[in-house]
């Protein structure tokens, strides 16, 4: 177990500390980071524990999204009096990952993602809004100009979350 | 009425039980989260569905906690008063009279004004005795000012507009203040604002102010109102409290006491002065459940009010007064695109006077409401509400001899009257928003309308008497709004038109032309006097920068026809002589500075001339005008944060003019407050 966590931790650290300057934006920025986990208080169950950051270990694209996301993420995504703590996740292996909410980095959307974040009846985050369409993820977000929030209600219901009506009521829902 | 409890104890049953079924939902409307996750402020009143300020189907201001603090302003109207379409009117440091889109006046009975939902108007002539609403400034979230009729929603009395003030919530909002503030006009006042919570699972907030002060001036006064006039002195409390039951379900109480002296221009142009006793209790259960968001709330209001004024010597002065409120609801969305809204309400008041209603006048009423928002597009939206409300007078005691109603009469009045609102949202683009709105809306006749009872010889000559065969006054609004984000300037631009039609206008029977009674004596009786007309636009615009300036600037226009039964033959007798007595152009102007430690802000308001009234001397039933021209204010305000927790601060209002002439009451005189603020 610790070998896998320190084994996990040294290949952040290593993408992070690889990330060539000057690299693209994240897909979710840390304002969008700031939504999500206000966001989240009209959540239920409220997500726990590990906030898996996926990605797609066969696009450089992604992997560079992640870790983008995880420098956006710092120490963690707060949730009330909680810290979600982040950790990149291969989406390869994800399914065999222990986590409470994923964030899907860019290209990293598919069904096998899907069917893992089910299985876990975790909350899914992206900001790949046609993904969340096609019932890939259950929320997508922008925050850039005029907030946007998508929530595919049917991906929520299959892993058995529930937003707030009044929740549900300001956003845009499929 | 056996029927309309078995079916409330009905629907009360089903929302206990869907709450303590269906599986619980998430936490509910959190007003500060919520503006964290839109950043933009939210609100319930335009619909009673949440939404986003920008996607209301209403015109809509919210005047945010930042906003009230750099007022300055120690009353809610004098923060109200930059608003554009709000016309406020000072008689004096506590008797304001707010309006939107014109037809104010004293004891304006045009406005709905709430609380967290709760009414704080007084059923008596409709109107809100601004000094005892039980709410200190510093614990208000968001003053939400809707202009145009709502009474889809609210029902009666929405018809001018509505001010839904939020307090924050005990649950999530830690709010620790104190304020002390004393200045010119021997002003003395002070707020304390404390919240305690456990957990995320209850929440208590509890506040206490008041202040008292020397009035303006009685230079511009007759005798008479100057002796009537005394001097401020106001307080409040408040309590309220919210319990977590569990995931979705939320219990609130809340109370209040508020107890007052101040001096009031009546309807009849002349002073009094009010002492009132007003309380208020409230509770509610709201669940989050498979069937929708279930609301349930009841309450009562209660006032007492002696009134002290050389007009009234020799009556019983006094007036109590109590409503009981009940109201469910159920907001459901259906599918991704729907939100239905459906309400129920029952009302029950009283207005208790021996000596203006010779016993007692109530009346119950029984509303259903229909909310439906529908997403047609992404950015396209519309909604639809209707409401019917029916009405059951009852009175008893001793009618004034000579009107020719009996008590049968009131007792089998009933009426019921439907009011509708619409309005059509287009996103056009991420900045640019278009919204049609049309609606109607109702304004009920006031206790005061339906049963005042001043016998022959007692004011007079003449048998004053309210009526139970006036109507309702209706209100049709059509309006077009544009807003467009100017994200380049972190600024807001607002333009909207529109037209209205007041039809069966309601006079208090002081007002109206005699006529001979059916007993040969002389009778004013509360009538539908005729019909009015109002067409306006408005243009605004509000922003800040990252370098700490804030700025807006607002233009308000409405012009105003009327076609009436009174005035007539060079005789004044009633204030409603609209045309006249609202001011056509109103500007507003604010810059702002913040900057480290300092706080900045310089506020403008000009208005154009209009007619006001006072009393005639030498005939009670007569007005004589005023012509109040136009005047501008300016008001300043500087604080300095001393410590994290210590500020202070300085607001002078009216700092350009030590004396104007606002209304035909006295003049209003420069005020400098000086005051300390605590925060923990």
């Amino acid at each position: 177990m610790c070998r896998g966590v320190c084994c996990g931790g040294f290949i952040a650290a290593l993408l992070v500390a690889t990330r060539p300057a000057g690299a693209a934006p994240p897909s979710l920025s840390s304002q969008d980071l700031q939504v999500l986990g206000s966001a989240l208080t009209f959540v239920q169950p409220r997500p726990a524990g590990t906030l898996a950051v996926v990605y797609s270990a066969t696009d450089d694209a992604s992997r560079q999204d992640a870790v983008a996301i995880m420098t956006a993420l710092g120490n963690g995504l707060p949730i009330g009096g909680a810290t979600l703590t982040p950790k990149l996740v291969d989406a390869a292996v994800l399914g065999s990952t222990d986590f409470g909410l994923a964030i899907i980095a860019a290209n990293a959307n598919g069904e096998a993602v899907a069917q893992s974040v089910d299985a876990r009846h975790a909350l899914c985050v992206t900001a790949d809004r046609p993904a969340v369409q096609r019932g890939l993820c259950t929320v997508a977000i922008n925050s850039a100009g005029r907030v946007d929030i998508f929530l595919n209600s049917r991906v929520a219901q299959r892993a058995g979350i529930t937003f707030a009506t009044a929740f549900r009521m300001m956003v845009r829902e499929q | 009425m056996k029927c309309w409890l078995s079916c409330l104890a009905q629907c009360l049953t089903i929302v206990v039980v869907a709450a303590l079924s269906a599986s619980p939902r998430a936490q509910q409307l959190d007003y500060g989260t919520l503006e964290q996750v839109f950043h933009e402020p939210v609100t319930t009143s335009a619909t009673g569905q949440p939404q986003r300020a920008s996607e209301a189907p209403v015109n809509m201001t919210i005047v945010t906690q930042d906003d009230i603090r750099r007022t300055g302003a120690t009353t809610i109207p004098d923060v109200l008063q930059y608003v554009a379409g709000v016309d406020v009117r000072r008689y004096g440091i506590a008797d304001e009279e707010v309006g939107i889109r014109g037809y104010n006046a004293a004891y304006n009975p045009r406005l709905l004004v709430l609380v967290n939902g709760r009414q704080v108007y007084s059923d008596d002539y409709g109107r809100v005795f601004w000094p005892t609403v039980p709410v200190q400034l510093a614990e208000i979230r968001q003053i939400e000012v809707i202009e145009g009729p709502n009474s889809a929603l609210y029902g009666f009395n929405a018809v001018s507009g509505v001010i839904n003030i939020i307090t924050y919530d005990p649950l999530h909002d830690r709010i620790n203040t104190a304020t002390l503030l004393g200045g010119t006009q021997h002003y003395w006042g002070g707020s304390a604002v404390a919240t305690g919570q456990i957990d995320d699972r209850a929440g208590l907030r509890v506040s206490v102010g008041g202040y008292q002060a020397r009035d303006y001036g009685p230079a511009n006064l007759s005798a008479i109102d100057a002796a009537n006039r005394q001097n401020p002195l106001v307080g409040a409390f408040n309590v309220d409290g919210r319990l977590q039951i569990a995931p979705g379900v939320q219990a609130y109480i809340d109370g209040s006491m508020s107890d007052s002296r101040f001096a009031e221009e009546t309807f009849a142009a002349s002073f009094e002065t009010n002492m009132t006793r007003a309380n208020s209790i409230r509770a509610g259960l709201s669940a989050d459940t498979a069937i929708g968001l279930l609301n349930f709330s009841a309450y009562r209001n209660g006032q007492e009010l002696s009134i002290d004024s050389s007009a009234v010597k020799g009556f019983p002065n006094w007036v109590n007064e109590s409503v009981y409120i009940v109201q469910a609801n159920d907001l459901l969305k259906l599918g991704a695109d729907h939100v239905v809204r459906i309400g129920f309400e029952y009302r029950n008041n009283a207005e208790t006077s021996p000596g203006f209603i010779g016993g007692t006048i109530g009346y119950q009423v029984f509303a259903g409401s229909l909310m439906w928002n529908w997403q047609i597009t992404p950015s396209v939206a519309l909604t639809n509400a209707v409401r019917v409300d029916e009405l059951q007078l009852r009175y008893s005691g001793n009618l004034a001899a000579g009107t020719g109603f009996t008590v049968a009469d009131y007792n089998s009045t009933s009426f019921a009257v439907p009011s509708f609102n619409s309005g059509l949202v287009v996103a056009l683009t991420p900045e640019d928003t278009v919204r049609f709105m049309i609606a109607r809306g109702v304004q009920v006749p006031s206790l005061f309308d339906f049963g005042v009872q001043i016998p022959f010889g007692a004011v007079g000559p003449v048998v004053v008497a309210g009526s139970p065969d006036v109507h309702p006054s209706t209100v049709d609004n059509i309006e077009l709004d544009y807003d467009r984000a100017l994200p380049a300037i972190d600024s807001g631009l607002r333009v909207a038109v529109f037209a209205q039609r007041n039809r069966d206008l309601i006079s208090q029977p002081f007002a109206v032309p005699p006529v001979i009674g059916p007993t040969g004596l002389p009778l004013l009786l509360t009538s539908n006097v005729g019909s009015s007309n109002a067409a306006g636009a408005q243009i605004g615009i509000k922003g800040h920068s990252d370098s700490g300036f804030r700025w807006n600037v607002s233009y308000a226009y409405v012009a105003t026809t009327d076609n009436t039964v009174l005035n007539r033959g060079g005789l004044i007798t009633s204030a409603i002589n609209y045309a006249n007595s609202t001011p056509r152009s109103v500007g507003i102007a604010g810059i702002g500075y913040t900057r480290d430690r300092w706080e900045l802000d310089l506020m403008g308001r000009w208005q154009s001339s209009y007619q006001d009234f006072r009393a005639s001397l030498n005939n009670p039933f007569l007005l004589e005008p005023v012509e109040v021209r136009n005047y501008l204010s300016l008001n300043a305000r500087a604080a300095y944060r001393l410590t994290d927790n210590f500020t202070v601060q300085v607001a002078a209002q009216q700092f350009n003019a030590s004396r104007l002439l606002q209304t035909a009451g006295p003049l209003v005189e420069r005020r400098v407050l000086f005051g300390v603020t605590a925060g923990f």
